[in-house]
């Protein structure tokens, strides 16, 4: 059952509650003796988490005298398939297995309840070309601006309405800012 | 301009790869013998592409660096 709303048109810049497909994070550029590696790993789906404010005042500002409000990096979280990261298996292609959540008992019920502070569960309407997905805000990485913004109108997918962002977002700040006592 | 930089996919295993695969598309169950079943996705009102069905991978890319 669907637990968000989305809009599915893209706005002229990025925005929070973007969701994006096949976006890249580069692991490591090494140059050796001539020889460029570059690692990188492919997310199927990403969920913008920058705060709106920021990105605005970033669109705005490039052609300003002063760049005070210029984003080098935004904030992204990787969006997992939901029926592979309860097997365990989201991560398989990176050689990473995590223990699976059964999706019947406690552990399952309360992260599609969005009670489990680490996850996001997005359940998305049948009219969106989206699988359910959670986001893991512990896998969060950050791509350049200029980067979203070159692939932004081939790979968009849809943006989540305003409630649903700022409901992702303060759960993403809650988890950051957590404190863990001993 | 000559080519600064030229490349081939290669995965973090050695072997050479294709870049990330496009979207798996759904699938339409199969005909039976006994009964016929034509689905129409457009009819059902389904998109055939749904994003997010594959997992994280990993590119590694390998390439020689020409200077002018």
């Amino acid at each position: 059952m669907t637990n968000v709303k989305v809009e599915r048109r893209r706005r002229s810049r990025v925005s929070q509650g973007d969701i994006f497909r096949d976006v890249e994070c580069i692991e490591y550029a090494v140059e050796k003796k001539g020889i460029i590696e570059v690692s990188k790993i492919v997310f199927p789906l990403v969920v913008v988490l920058t705060q709106d404010c920021d990105l605005a005042q970033d669109n705005g500002n490039r052609a300003k005298e002063f760049q005070n409000a210029t984003l080098l990096s935004v904030l992204v979280a990787p969006l997992y398939n939901a029926e592979q990261l309860f097997r365990g298996e989201h991560l398989s292609d990176l050689d990473l297995k995590t223990e699976p959540i059964s999706k019947n008992k406690t552990p399952g019920a309360t992260l599609m309840k969005n009670e489990r502070p680490r996850y996001h569960f997005i359940d998305f309407p049948t009219d969106v070309p989206l699988v359910a997905s959670i986001a893991d805000f512990k896998h969060y990485f950050s791509a350049h601006v200029t980067y979203l913004e070159s692939v932004r109108k081939k790979q968009f997918v849809c943006r989540l309405s305003d409630l649903y962002r700022e409901d992702l977002s303060q759960r993403f700040s809650a988890y950051l800012s957590r404190i863990g006592l001993p | 301009m000559s080519d600064l930089f030229k490349s081939d996919y290669v995965t973090s295993s050695g072997t050479s790869a294709q870049p990330p695969a496009p979207p798996a598309t759904s699938s339409v169950p199969p005909s039976t013998a006994s009964q016929k079943v034509m689905l129409d996705p457009a009819a059902l009102g389904v998109e055939a592409t749904r994003y997010g069905l594959g997992k994280p991978a990993r590119v590694v890319i390998k390439g020689k660096i020409t200077r002018d």
